[in-house]
């Protein structure tokens, strides 16, 4: 695991969750960002963390890249987003192509998986995926 | 996380406090499954001291909920509130379970 001021790189495992988890929450409180958001990161990023873990999890390099800043921006009334980005060497594998799941199902057919994406979708303002020189780039913003 | 199990005449109580998470959530599962497998008919999920879920979490209750129906055990859900709340209602959850309000009206309704 290694760390500077923008980027955490840490093993794609389960093990691990707990000090990306915490890396968010220290980013969070440094970049003074409100505190009734931090659930959401949490959420965002557990849930994007573990996607990486499960279906992405790289061969050749192992570090999944982890960052979290302001950024300025036209579409949010106060001018900044916070943005947490996930990023791994892993083979192509955009998550916004996953099928939205079923909600209305009742309790016997309703699937078991499928909603983590669905709720980082839903809870963030924007999402964005790139293939960016072999990586998996996934970027996740809430208005500040 | 911590869950209390609270045997009561009208059913089971499962008190559960703290983050569920991807690590945390098998544990919440386990429990549960056993209470339905020892033949309880009735089991009410307190998630009222529950800060937060995420869909490890939501997997495992409707894991819990789905061999529930199975074994004809109710399982009802109370205590929702804040983040917890959202995710629910985010994820339709909240139309799936029967949701009370507190633990009394669980065990009631």
């Amino acid at each position: 695991m290694s760390q500077n001021n923008d980027f955490l790189n840490i093993g794609a495992s389960i093990d691990n969750l707990a000090a990306v988890t915490e890396y968010i929450s220290n980013r969070a409180e440094t970049l003074l960002v409100p505190i009734m958001l931090l659930p959401k990161l949490e959420l965002v990023i557990e849930e994007l963390f573990l996607n990486i873990v499960n279906h992405a999890n790289p061969k050749s390099r192992k570090d999944v890249e982890i960052g979290c800043t302001r950024q300025k921006t036209e579409k949010a009334p106060g001018g900044e987003m916070l943005c947490i980005s996930t990023r791994d060497w892993g083979p192509e594998f955009n998550p916004l192509q996953k099928e939205k799941p079923l909600l209305e199902e009742d309790i016997e057919k309703r699937a078991i998986g499928g909603l983590g994406v669905y709720l980082v979708t839903e809870m963030a303002d924007h999402c964005s995926y790139v293939r960016q020189d072999g990586s998996n780039l996934f970027t996740v913003c809430f208005k500040l | 996380m911590k869950i209390v199990c609270d045997k009561r005449t009208a059913g089971t109580l499962l008190q559960v406090n703290g983050r569920m998470d991807a690590v945390s959530a098998p544990d919440f599962e386990k429990q549960c499954l056993q209470v339905i497998e020892d033949g309880e008919k009735t089991v009410v999920v307190d998630l009222a001291g529950l800060e937060y879920i995420s869909s490890a979490g939501l997997r495992s209750l409707l894991t819990s909920a789905k061999k529930a129906k199975a074994a004809k055990c109710v399982m009802r859900v109370c205590g929702l509130a804040g983040m917890v709340q959202e995710v629910f209602q985010v994820s339709g959850l909240n139309s799936i379970f029967a949701v009370a309000a507190t633990v009394e009206e669980a065990f009631a309704s």
